[in-house]
């Protein structure tokens, strides 16, 4: 499956309710106001949701830059171009 | 739900939320459907914290301290709770630390010992006390009790315990696992009930997570945050656990209305008599027991039943008289309302004579038709979307949910009432649409047919089985009938009905014989039962004074003929303008001579047949 940065994207500013929210490579908790541990697993849990896809714990625990992400996205076969 | 509003209602409730929460908090309620996505659950929580406190607990009849505790992480569960309440109740919530929940109840200076709660949930999941599945340590049962216990000694709060989850769908497991679990479970139910009486209540969460298929199991939620069960589980059981709140704190619906033929049996008592009406617990008419079975568990529990039938009465009673089968009997009902009027308006007058608001009924009816009348007129009364097969009756009303009342002592069944007088009485009022205005908005059809080859059988059928709006009940042969149908100076029609419910198809017939050049007879006028009510009979006179206005009779001579069944049609012609010209015994005779004059149809467009032309 193919998906867009702006595909990622969405799922984020719907997250953590930031329309003009941009994602970029090493993007991590810091750089968003509100990405703490629960927003974290919100984030998680709408990934899985658009992209039909299952993380795994450890997958979800080392999810630290959207590059991660990224990368694990394409394990699960959801190839994401930037 | 209805399709006119616009695609996405979150959106809209996101963009009018400045400026008009209560509009956006309506949207946000009104679709609780499309929590059980992520991102709509996600995005109506994030909406609901932007709905100020004083629309929501203005929205809510009353206010309720509700504690969340258990051995896991429970913050999905208790947004879905606080979405799901919202009609009902504004929800003060109070959320114990992770697997401090044992602390909380037995310590007298413990965060919800403050917070003095009205409900205490306790989700105590298998993955909690296992840790993670990993070890299969026995639960320590005598600290659970001790724990309810010493909370029990303090308050009167009901404590609503969610039982653990099923473990070997969540970690796998052998039937060393599944001993495990079958004992935990019984085990904690049996000390919540010894501590804690009859303010012991117990959740099963397995009926909820059976309808999620295999994705409720999700360890990857308890290994990274320790969530039971998929998030979306959780959203699932916190939409159940409202209901059951409400049902111990402000019980929504103390009436249940239940329709008669196609309902609560398979068949029309008028029509098919009630030794012909189908009752068997082994074949597929087992639904309709099902769902008595569950009416009368409910009127067990204390709520009140009203029989809704548009019938004639005696016929209805001797259904509970002449069939065994019946599960519920005459004396379960606390009002009977079976009449030929509309539904909307037995409703109202139930609602009067039991004194209890619109809101606390609920409207079990096979029909859309009549569901709709009920919803358009009185918008209050809560109505359940019964699907086509009887078979899913039960399991239906079931899940709505709204009849799990447990058993509480009398004293707890007080308290609630206590809830209930608080609340200003919003008595019965009248009705938001009147029957007629209902009748307007139908989009009523009556196609005109002649009766012929295509449509013979379905005529002759009726003919030979109507009984209750049918006004001379004679018999005729389908070879007679036939012989009408090719004979030009002979009316002889049958109607196809349809409104914005749906067609019911050839469901009307008529006949009017020439019995001389100038007098014709009103041979026949029936209509099947599911067509009754709506006027349809005045779209067929008027056809019928159409088509004998064009052949200038001095009369048309009618007569009503009665049964045990068709009172019903007593006094239809009177009502067409037709003048009584002979009464002996009880053959009333009638006629017609003014056919310029139009039969007042109101509510029915009658279109001709195109095939006739």
């Amino acid at each position: 499956m193919q998906a867009t940065k702006q595909d990622v994207e969405q799922v984020f500013r719907m997250v953590f309710e930031h329309e003009d929210l941009e994602i970029f490579p090493q993007m991590t908790a810091n750089d968003v106001e509100n990405w703490d541990s629960f927003h974290h697993l919100n984030l998680i849990l709408a990934l899985e949701e658009r992209f039909d896809v299952r993380f795994s714990s450890e997958e979800i625990a080392g999810m630290e830059k959207v590059d991660d992400l990224f990368w694990i996205l394409g394990r699960h076969g959801v190839e994401v171009s930037w | 739900m209805s399709s006119s509003v616009a695609a996405n209602p979150l959106a809209q409730a996101r963009k009018t939320v400045a400026e008009d929460p209560g509009a956006a908090y309506e949207l946000i309620l009104q679709n609780s459907d499309a929590w059980l996505s992520v991102s709509s659950f996600l995005s109506a929580v994030q909406l609901l914290q932007r709905i100020p406190s004083e629309t929501r607990e203005q929205r809510a009849k009353i206010e309720v301290k509700v504690a969340l505790l258990g051995n896991c992480t429970l913050s999905y569960t208790a947004d879905a709770l606080s979405l799901a309440l919202g009609p009902t109740i504004f929800p003060k919530i109070y959320t114990g630390d992770f697997d401090q929940w044992a602390m909380d109840l037995i310590d007298t200076a413990s965060g919800l010992a403050n917070f003095a709660p009205d409900v205490v949930v306790v989700h105590l999941s298998s993955l909690g006390f296992t840790k993670g599945g990993t070890d299969l340590a026995a639960v320590p049962i005598k600290q659970i009790e001790d724990a309810f216990r010493s909370f029990a000694d303090r308050s009167n709060a009901p404590v609503i315990t969610i039982l653990p989850e099923p473990l070997r769908e969540c970690t796998g497991g052998s039937s060393q696992t599944d001993c495990w679990y079958n004992e935990t479970r019984e085990a904690i139910r049996r000390a919540s009930k010894h501590a804690l009486g009859n303010r012991a209540i117990t959740l099963d969460a397995v009926p909820t997570l059976l309808a999620m298929n295999s994705d409720w199991a999700a360890a990857r939620y308890w290994n990274s945050a320790k969530i039971p069960l998929h998030p979306k589980a959780c959203i699932a059981l916190g939409r159940r656990l409202a209901r059951v709140i409400e049902n111990v704190t402000y019980p929504r619906i103390k009436v249940i209305a239940v329709d008669c033929d196609n309902t609560l049996w398979g068949g029309i008592v008028g029509e098919d008599g009630s030794k012909g009406l189908r009752l068997s617990p082994f074949d597929e008419s087992a639904g309709y027991l099902n769902l008595q079975r569950l009416l009368k568990e409910a009127a067990a529990n204390g709520f009140l039943l009203v029989a809704l039938s548009k019938n004639d009465e005696e016929n209805v009673r001797e259904v509970f008289d002449q069939r065994p089968e019946m599960i519920l009997k005459l004396e379960d009902f606390s009002l009977l309302k079976i009449n030929w009027g509309p539904k909307s308006q037995n409703l109202l007058a139930a609602a009067n004579e039991l004194n209890l608001a619109l809101d606390s009924f609920l409207l079990i009816d096979d029909s859309p038709f009549e569901r709709g009348e009920v919803a358009a007129a009185l918008p209050d009364v809560v109505i359940a979307e019964l699907p086509p097969d009887p078979d899913e009756y039960a399991t239906a009303i079931t899940r709505l949910g709204l009849l799990e009342r447990p058993l509480l002592s009398d004293e707890d069944t007080r308290r609630t009432e206590l809830y209930r007088q608080e609340q200003a009485r919003q008595t019965a009022r009248e009705a938001v649409i009147s029957p007629e205005e209902f009748l307007r908005d139908l989009q009523l059809e009556v196609l005109a047919t002649p009766v012929g080859a295509e449509n013979l059988d379905r005529v002759a059928q009726l003919v030979a089985k109507t009984n209750q709006f049918n006004l001379t009940t004679r018999r005729h042969s389908r070879d007679k009938l036939g012989a009408w149908a090719s004979d030009p100076n002979v009316y002889a029609y049958c109607y196809r009905v349809s409104d914005r419910f749906g067609d019911a198809g050839i469901t009307g017939v008529c006949v009017a014989l020439p019995k001389s050049d100038r007098v014709f007879e009103l041979d026949t006028l029936l209509l099947s039962c599911r067509v009754i009510g709506r006027t349809v009979e005045h779209a067929i006179m008027e056809h019928l004074r159409q088509w004998l206005a064009d052949r200038k009779p001095e009369e048309l001579r009618g007569e009503y003929l009665p049964t045990p069944k068709n009172g019903l049609v007593a006094d239809l012609l009177p009502r067409f303008g037709f003048t009584l010209i002979s009464n002996v015994g009880d053959r009333k005779q009638y006629s017609l001579d003014d056919f310029q004059r139009p039969i007042a149809n109101a509510f029915a467009k009658i279109v001709e047949d195109p095939l006739t032309d």
